[in-house]
Order: structure tokens, then C-alpha cells, then sequence
């Protein structure tokens, strides 16, 4: 996670995820986050899709879990960073689960974050099942990448 | 006549003109939809309905598992004999859903509730049409089975 | 600063040179103490050298980066090499915002004693650029308008290159209209786009995508032949129906629409 190191917090909130209603917590905490934050309206939709993408993979593979919202600063940028944690079994296949299953056949793969991937800027993951899951993504404010 | 049963205070089913209304309230997560998918489910195999309407117009915020949520849910229905249509996607979750390149081919669309009933009263019609006339023996009849498809007019879009 | 015995020049000719400079410069000790602040800085600032001498630089300057790691007089005395950044002054409570520029300054055995800062007003330029944007975001809205041709039916004339952010306003136009008017026939009339290669056409299938799924159906006209070939060259299904002319489309669109264009005899009344 060498990436991590240019987070410099001064916003952040913390959700927790234990029952499936929390779900609705995380996405209005997180569309409050980037609305403060002075994200677009499309911007904003988003993001919080992403939180919820993000809330149920752990709500249903991990039973509870944490989301975090952070502000970080990068040169003259800000973005919003969405971290996603739990202690559950962890991604065997990350590889596999990073591809799209929705668009072929549906199984019980399908962990939203093909999804969670395309919408924001930037993707990391970390899984075992010694340590569970770790999921970092980012948004910019500002530009709109090709994706 | 309309009929309601509540599912709670985040989503209704209404009964209108023989279709099961569903109207969802607020962003959605398993739970509430598993509640909604019970209740059309039950109601679609006790009593004589032409199909289901899911209201998304209060929906802000749908994530790719809500949509295959629904759209299992609408494939179960059709296993029972009944069609279902999604009605109101926002133009926020129609974006994001197509951003995130999630298949929209599988269901089917319109834009309001009165819509989405119009077409479900249609394809009912034209089943029950198709039925009697494959157990009608008319030589009428025969001439029509041989002849044109008079297809359903709104385009389909894909099952 | 240059030693003033090599360079022929004393310090109070120095003075003179920096104060005809009509930008602000400060020069500072290795604990951010001001050891010297040009005459454009003490006005900008409106302090007399007594006041400023000796004091913190951020307590005078009052900068988003002071006191942060972004500073880049803390970052040009750390590490020895000069540092540049955008950044915005508070003055009195009137915020301005600059371009600054950080150097280290050394002795003459090469160790860091201080550094010299200095600043570029860009309100003038930031104004400008907030213009520009407006303008870039007028010229796109007048660029895709939403016509409706009939009762549910809009066109949106596309012209020029269709980029992501162009791409996501035509969305965003589109979809706003279905919502507002419940149109059944949204026709993309692309003849004013210059090429569709693999990204234009994603971007072209997500946008009828989209419009199918709020319940309307997209028809793209405009079709060049050049295009077409393109388009099954690279093996794409557009995944709606296309035409060459805005009129054929419009054909089309009144099908969908059960309607019907009849010619009818002129009446007696309507001639002359």
C-alpha cells in the first residue's frame, strides 16, 4: 500500500456496516461527504453508488464490516477516498472477481467491484483470509477521466 | 380499483388494473428487496395478475447488485406466467448503470406507471389471444397461425 | 544572494535593484524568520519593515500552505532545491490568489541559511480562467441543445468531437429531457461529428443505453459511409437503429410513435 502515503487527512467519517439498513446509511453519509466536498450532482450519484457496491459486498461476503470516507489533497487537487474494510474470509480469486461475471453468466461471483472499479479514478485491493479485505478507491475533483 | 399492501414505509405494492404495482421509495439494499420479492411472488401466484410494475422513480442511488436483484426478481415473475416491466429509472441511475456497464438489455422499460400497465394489459391480451387460438380448430383460425405474426407493437427489447 | 564583494555590487544597491521590482520578495532565516522583504512586498502586505522584520513569515503571510508540508519556502530549506505552487493569501481578510516560487540560500561553504520567496499576484489570471470556463461551458450548451421535432420526439444535433466530458453533457442533456418530457424518440444526429472511432461509438451505444432504460429509444442519423464502414470494421453493434439522413430518422421516429405523414389535396381557401 506504498500509494497510501499521499492521504493527508482533513475530513473524515467513519460508517459501520453490521446490519443490511446500514446500507442506507452509507449512501446518504457518502453523497452528504462529496456534496460538502463540492463534487457535481453526476459526481455525487456516483460516488455513492460506489459506497453502496461497496456496502454490500461486505454486508453480504462479510456479514459487517467499515466504510471510511477521507478528503485528500494532492498538489493543487482534492478527491474523496472511500475505504471499505472487514475481517471477512477475504477474495480467494481477486483476478477473477475484478472481471465481469454480470455480463456473461450470473453466479454468485459478482462482488460489485468491476463496477466500483469504473467509477472511480483509482482502484487497490488487498484480501486474504488470514486478514480479510481491504478496499481503497479515489475520486478527483475536477476532471472527468476517460475510463 | 386499487388495492394496497403495504411492504413498509420504503416501498408499496398496489394493485391497478390487474397489475401488481411496485413503487420503491428509497435506495434499496437486500433486505427490503427480498421483503418486496416475497410479497410479488406470493401475490403473482394466488391471484390473476397480468404482471408487475416496478416504480424507480424515487430510486437515487441503484448499485449493480440492486439491479440484478430486480432483474432475478422480474425472471421469477416471468417463470409464474406474468411479464415485468421497470418504469421512472432517474436520470442519475440510468447514467450510472450504463457506466458501470451493467447489461440493461434483460428488462424491460418504459418511462411512466400508466405506460408500463398499458403494455403489460397488451401482452396478457396477446397471450390469452395465442392461447385460444391454438385450441381453436376454425380453418380461420389455421389461416392465422400460418400467416403473419401480429407482433407485440412496442420493440422488444431483448429476453 | 550573491556575496556583494564578487559581484561588484554592495547590499543597498541590491536594495535598490529588488525594491524596483514590482513583485513582492522576502528572504528568510532556516527558522522562517524575515530577513528582508522588498518594497512591492511591504505594500502588498501594507507593513513597515520594523514591523515585519524578524517575525515568522506565516504570521504575516497567512497563506493556505503556512505552517502545512505544502509550504514551499519548509520544503526549498529541507531539501535544497528550489519549489514552486499555486496558493492564496489572506490580507486583512481580502484573499488573493498567487503563484510562489521557493529557493534555498547558502553560505559560501554550501549549507543552507535561509531562502528567498518570491510571489506573483494571478488574481488577473485566475478571473481569466474562471471566464474561459464559463465560456467552454457556454459554447457546449449552445452546442447541444435538445429540438423537439414532434410531440415525443427530440433531436440532438451533435457537432465536433465527441470526448468523454462532451459525451457525459449529451447524456446529461438527454436524459434530463426524457425525465422532463417523457419523449418517446430521442434521435443523435451525428453528421457534424468529424469521426467515430472504437471510443466515440462506446460512448454513442452507453448514451442509447441509457435512453433505453428511461423508457425512450434512441435513433442515430447522420451516418456517413465513411462511418459506416468504420463502425463494422472495428466489429461494433451500435445496438440501435441508425440511418444516413435526419429525415429518414424522422421517418422512423414516427413509426415508433404510430404516426402517420399523409399528402393531402390543398383546399381552395389556401390558395392565394
Amino acid at each position: 500500500m506504498a500509494t497510501m502515503n499521499r492521504s493527508v487527512e482533513n475530513d473524515e467519517k467513519l460508517i459501520v456496516l453490521s446490519e443490511s439498513w446500514d446500507k442506507e446509511h452509507a449512501i446518504i453519509e457518502t453523497r452528504e461527504f462529496a456534496a460538502r466536498m463540492g463534487f457535481s450532482q453526476a459526481d455525487r450519484t456516483l460516488i455513492a453508488t460506489a459506497a453502496a457496491e461497496l456496502s454490500t459486498n461486505i454486508l453480504r461476503y462479510a456479514g459487517q464490516g467499515e466504510l471510511i470516507l477521507r478528503t485528500i489533497t494532492d498538489a493543487d487537487r482534492i478527491g474523496i477516498e472511500v475505504v471499505a474494510v472487514d475481517k471477512g474470509r477475504g477474495i480467494m480469486d481477486i483476478e477473477k472477481a475484478l472481471q465481469d461475471h454480470y455480463s456473461t453468466k450470473r453466479g454468485s461471483l459478482g462482488l460489485g467491484l468491476p463496477s466500483v472499479r469504473r467509477i472511480m479514478d483509482e482502484f487497490e485491493i488487498e484480501s486474504s483470509p488470514a486478514s480479510g479485505t481491504l478496499i481503497i478507491a479515489r475520486k478527483w475533483k475536477g476532471h472527468r477521466g476517460e475510463r | 380499483m386499487i388495492t394496497s399492501l403495504t411492504v413498509g414505509s420504503q416501498a408499496a405494492l398496489s394493485v391497478i388494473q390487474g397489475c401488481l404495482v411496485a413503487t420503491l421509495q428509497a435506495d434499496l439494499y437486500d433486505d427490503l428487496l427480498l421483503r418486496i420479492r416475497q410479497g410479488i411472488l406470493d401475490r403473482v401466484h394466488s391471484a390473476t395478475i397480468h404482471g408487475i410494475v416496478f416504480d424507480m422513480s424515487s430510486v437515487r442511488v441503484l448499485d449493480s447488485f440492486m439491479f440484478h436483484h430486480l432483474a432475478d426478481t422480474a425472471r421469477m415473475v416471468r417463470l409464474l406466467g406474468a411479464e415485468a416491466v421497470f418504469v421512472g429509472f432517474q436520470p442519475g441511475a440510468a447514467s450510472v448503470l450504463v457506466d458501470v456497464e451493467v447489461d440493461t438489455s434483460i428488462i424491460r422499460t418504459f418511462r411512466t406507471v400508466g405506460q408500463g400497465i398499458e403494455n403489460l394489459i397488451a401482452s396478457a391480451a396477446l397471450r390469452e389471444g395465442n392461447r385460444d387460438d391454438r385450441e381453436d380448430n376454425s380453418p380461420a383460425a389455421e389461416e392465422k397461425r400460418a400467416g403473419i405474426d401480429d407482433g407485440d407493437h412496442e420493440s422488444e427489447r431483448g429476453e | 544572494m550573491e556575496n556583494g564583494k564578487k559581484s561588484g555590487m554592495d547590499f543597498a544597491l541590491a536594495e535598490q535593484v529588488l525594491d524596483q521590482l514590482p513583485t513582492p520578495v522576502m528572504a528568510v532565516d532556516k527558522d522562517l524568520k524575515i530577513i528582508f522583504m522588498n518594497r512591492a512586498g511591504r505594500t502588498m502586505l501594507g507593513k513597515s519593515w520594523e514591523e515585519l522584520h524578524g517575525r515568522e513569515c506565516s504570521n504575516t503571510l497567512n497563506s493556505l500552505h503556512c505552517n502545512t508540508p505544502d509550504c514551499c519556502m519548509k520544503k526549498a530549506i529541507g531539501d535544497g532545491k528550489p519549489h514552486s505552487s499555486r496558493n492564496e493569501l489572506d490580507i486583512g481578510g481580502r484573499k488573493v490568489p498567487i503563484e510562489y516560487y521557493a529557493a534555498p540560500l547558502k553560505d559560501e561553504e554550501g549549507n543552507i541559511v535561509g531562502g528567498l520567496e518570491y510571489v506573483i499576484d494571478i488574481t488577473e489570471r485566475v478571473r481569466y480562467e474562471v471566464q474561459l470556463r464559463e465560456q467552454a461551458r457556454t459554447i457546449r450548451d449552445i452546442s447541444t441543445p435538445a429540438i423537439q421535432l414532434w410531440d415525443g420526439v427530440v433531436v440532438l444535433p451533435v457537432v465536433g468531437v465527441i470526448d468523454s466530458v462532451r459525451a457525459q453533457q449529451m447524456m446529461d442533456t438527454m436524459l434530463t429531457k426524457i425525465a422532463e418530457t417523457a419523449c418517446k424518440v430521442m434521435i443523435l444526429d451525428i453528421q457534424g461529428v468529424p469521426a467515430v472511432d472504437t471510443a466515440v461509438a462506446n460512448h454513442l451505444i452507453k448514451i442509447v443505453k441509457a435512453t433505453r432504460l428511461m423508457g425512450s429509444e434512441a435513433i442515430i442519423s447522420g451516418i456517413s459511409p465513411a462511418v459506416a464502414q468504420t463502425i463494422v470494421t472495428l466489429g461494433i453493434d451500435m445496438g440501435a437503429k441508425t440511418t444516413a439522413t435526419l429525415r429518414n430518422a424522422l421517418a422512423a421516429a414516427f413509426e415508433l410513435i404510430f404516426c402517420e405523414v399523409k399528402q393531402v389535396k390543398p383546399s381552395r381557401r389556401s390558395e392565394g
